[in-house]
């Protein structure tokens, strides 16, 4: 969007006479709204509560919904209660001070983990073969449970959406990955034709950063406004509320009953997973269907049986973040596997080959070649001996070393109509003049993935570069492409513009142009009770890697640092190995911040930081690529590596096992003297 | 309080409270928005300016501690030759910083560069280390920074003879 011929972001956009917003949210975690007492209303100012929407007070995804703004009562601290409006910021803040808000609060539930049959809003259940045989016939059981904490933004872009009224239509402007969800969500709000909706996608953050659903909920409170007052809106958020109050990555534990032979090797499994969907569970069918596909990982399952809850508390809701719950089932599943290792007196390097399912044996050249780039096996023993001759963490001066090493898969694609019934469509268009035009309303590809979209192009109808047009998504002059998530962008929506170009080089020479194709996906739909597991087409592609990462350890003070990380990765076709080393080094830096979590809380700053990593290391990254088949994304794939091949250096330095994401040096402080958890499941009592 | 500095080499004046941060009169008074506020305590870099050619958070600096003095925001710094060193260093070397934390990334290497010329990996990523977004890879940073030394050192070669 432009502001004085400045192409901005959605905060940065003024226009003399606008409406600012600002939302009045709910101080308790769970209760009843009893009474909203607010002063005379000055004339600059008007305040919209729920009452005042002209249509559905719901957010809608699939079978889940939330209220745009809370009626009766409030799930979570931060809900939206009241919207006040007006053009003087400064005069809606201290009007907002002004307004009290009297509850009646219910009990609260905070606990994911131990929770309530009424707090469980979806389950999903996978049984293969005969787990209880398996279990009957072991020779040992090992049990764990792993815990990953909210995963927070990796963006500092805030929130923010303008809308532009015109007379009885609008025009939404909003960093959304769905702004067609968001169009059908402001239609519902007030009461519109969605014709009368324009929504145009703005830059967005590159990861996923909670903008599936969230924006379509802020945007639907600024439209109601607009759509009220007939003016202009920005809707803001400030970046404590941004801190407080946006979606994060939900929390998860996932606990695993694992028989094994005599031999060391898996005979079957029992899984169970827990996932903290927050007080609205939107998306926890996807969320949980997917953790539930991907929870035995790359391992036999020949006799497994998968139990997931998506569980309701009294927090702010949960959205998608990179992997839709990959990355927790992957860290709790390799680290699982890491312990088995080492608890069986094997070198993890041969036990997770030995373990592999029958069509992941491909994995095993990928763990050869990361295994030799890092002198893994070497190190490894080292370091297990070292770790042998010592009785205490406490009494090593020198600092202390490990290795660990994981395997996993980035699964792209939907796996049900969840996110959306209808297939998702781009159109491409061949005019008089020879210029290429892709429609697609998936969110601002980035640099690399544009690449990749022209050069799809230009290989096919040989047109160069500068003839090739993507168009700005908006949901008039784009078609539904669907959600951006899950790396769509480099799997789904590439395929559809091969298959656009493909089509109209069929026709060009024998149709008049200009040539406009529609193209669309077609939705693989599975039940939920065949039990499948990640290797099914229950995805539209996969790619799959290995990651080992070295740390060192102070004893003294608990820090860590990284001495290398080493990914190889398997993936379709790469266009340009520079920018897929790119990609898949920023998203190991992502990883590693939520590894060590370093973002302040709120309350200790005015502002808000994104996660970040603490020091950079050595990155190697080997890709083993295939040129005959499409692109895959690997950008999400290091989420799913690295956390958990940290984990398993830093069990093997410190001499105890570390259960959980992300780890602080006060929490190795703590399991380091606490002596009762080493000798048992490592897990936190619930007070942090 | 009337303040007076100059701002992206022309001389301004203003009439703010004393205390107001210089990346909201950035943003507020002169349009100046490609200087975004993130942290609002110095620590992510996103509001980087020049302060007498120290690169500063501009969220740290009230408005009375700027008087007399030269900013120059990324808005003036584009206009510069040394900006476009960084920037065709950048676009060499794949390294693309989102539209947030890129003005600050921009003036952090600007400054860096002025202090070392020929900066190795250590270097670089010290200087960098105030610009806390991970949007984009830090081998790519890199290889963006020493691409921006070689250019400058070549357009200064060339500019001595």
């Amino acid at each position: 969007m432009d502001n004085d011929n400045i192409t901005l972001f959605t905060g940065d956009y003024y226009k003399e006479g606008m409406l600012y917003a600002k939302i009045i949210r709910s101080s308790i975690p769970n209760g009843k709204i009893i009474s909203i007492n607010k002063p005379e209303i000055p004339d600059s100012i008007s305040v919209i509560s729920a009452g005042h929407i002209p249509g559905i007070n719901r957010l809608s995804v699939h079978d889940w919904s939330m209220p745009v703004l809370a009626d009766k009562d409030t799930r979570y601290e931060g809900e939206p209660v009241l919207l006040i409006c007006g053009t003087d910021e400064k005069e809606i803040e201290d009007y907002a001070e002004s307004i009290d808000i009297i509850y009646e609060t219910d009990y609260t539930l905070l606990s994911f983990r131990n929770m309530l049959d009424e707090q469980i809003a979806y389950s999903n259940r996978i049984i293969k073969g005969d787990p209880d045989a398996a279990f009957a016939n072991a020779f040992q059981v090992i049990e764990g449970e792993y815990i990953t904490e909210a995963q927070n933004h990796y963006s500092s872009i805030p929130q923010c959406v303008i809308v532009k009224y015109l007379s009885k239509k609008l025009e939404i402007f909003c960093s959304s990955r769905w702004p067609y969800h968001v169009r059908d969500t402001i239609a519902d709000v007030i009461g519109t034709g969605k014709k009368n909706i324009k929504v145009i996608s703005t830059h967005t953050s590159s990861s996923c950063d909670g903008n599936i659903w969230f924006p379509s909920l802020l945007a639907a409170q600024a439209a109601l406004i607009s759509w009220k007052e007939k003016k202009d809106v920005c809707m803001r958020l400030g970046r404590k509320e941004q801190e407080l109050y946006t979606p994060k990555g939900a929390q998860a534990k996932i606990s695993f009953k694992t028989a094994l032979n005599k031999e060391g090797l898996l005979l079957g499994q029992d899984i169970s997973i827990n996932v903290n969907t927050g007080a609205y569970p939107l998306l926890s069918t996807e969320l949980l269907d997917r953790m539930c596909r991907n929870a035995s990982g790359l391992y036999k399952d020949s006799n497994v049986r998968i139990r997931g809850k998506a569980v309701v508390t009294s927090t702010p809701p949960m959205d998608a973040f990179n992997g839709l719950g990959a990355s927790q089932v992957y860290f709790a599943v390799e680290t699982h596997t890491s312990r088995i290792a080492e608890l069986s007196q094997s070198d993890p390097y041969i036990w997770k080959q030995a373990n592999l399912a029958a069509d992941k044996i491909k994995m095993k050249e990928l763990i050869s070649s990361a295994a030799a780039m890092s002198d893994f096996r070497r190190k490894f023993a080292s370091y297990e001996m070292l770790k042998k001759r010592r009785k205490d963490l406490t009494v090593k001066k020198n600092k202390l070393r490990g290795i660990g090493l994981s395997i996993a898969c980035q699964n792209n694609g939907l796996i049900s109509g969840t996110l959306n019934n209808e297939p998702n469509s781009i159109i491409v268009r061949l005019d008089k003049e020879g210029i290429l035009y892709i429609h697609t309303s998936a969110s601002e590809p980035g640099i690399k993935t544009r690449e990749i979209w022209i050069k799809t192009a230009e290989e096919i109808l040989g047109i160069s570069e500068e003839k090739i047009r993507i168009i700005p998504a908006d949901t008039i002059n784009t078609p539904n492409s669907g959600p951006s998530i899950l790396s769509r962008h480099i799997t789904e929506i590439t395929a559809l513009i091969k298959k656009g170009c493909q089509s109209i080089q069929k026709k060009r020479f024998r149709d008049p142009l200009p040539i406009e194709v529609k193209r669309s996906i077609k939705r693989v739909r599975l039940s939920s009770d065949t039990g499948n597991n990640c290797s099914e087409t229950a995805f539209s592609s996969q790619s799959s890697g290995v990651s080992v990462v070295e740390i060192e350890l102070d004893p003294v003070t608990y820090q860590t640092e990284i001495r290398g990380i080493w990914t190889v990765i398997d993936c379709g076709r790469v266009f340009n190995k520079v920018h897929a080393g790119n990609s898949v080094e920023t998203g190991i830096i992502q990883a590693l911040s939520w590894c060590e979590d370093i973002s302040p809380m709120a309350e200790k700053y005015p502002g808000f930081i994104p996660a970040y990593a603490n020091k950079i290391p050595e990155i190697s990254i080997n890709f083993h690529e295939n040129r005959k088949t499409s692109p895959v994304s690997v950008k999400e794939l290091p989420g799913n590596l690295i956390p958990s091949a940290y984990i398993a250096a830093l069990s093997q330095a410190a001499g105890f096992y570390f259960d959980r994401i992300p780890v602080t040096p006060n929490l190795i402080y703590k399991y380091s003297v606490n002596q009762k958890l080493l000798e048992q499941h490592i897990y936190l009592p619930e007070d942090k | 309080m009337i303040i007076e500095f100059q701002l992206n080499g022309k001389e301004v004046s203003i009439d703010t409270a004393p205390e107001k941060r210089l990346a909201d009169i950035l943003r507020e008074i002169f349009g100046l928005l490609q200087t975004k506020t993130g942290c609002y305590s110095g620590e992510c870099g996103a509001c980087t300016v020049l302060f007498n050619g120290d690169i500063v958070q501009s969220c740290m600096l009230p408005a009375f501690y700027i008087k007399n003095s030269s900013i120059i925001t990324i808005e003036g710094f584009s206009q510069t030759a040394e900006y476009a060193d960084i920037k065709s260093g950048f676009e060499r070397a794949g390294c693309f910083p989102c539209g947030y934390c890129h003005a600050g990334k921009i003036l952090a290497v600007h400054a860096l560069l002025d202090e070392h010329p020929t900066p190795d990996d250590i270097t670089i990523l010290a200087g960098l280390s105030g610009n806390k977004c991970i949007c984009t890879d830090y081998s790519s940073l890199i290889n963006g920074v020493k691409n921006a030394a070689q250019n400058r050192k070549k357009i200064r070669g060339e500019r001595k003879k």
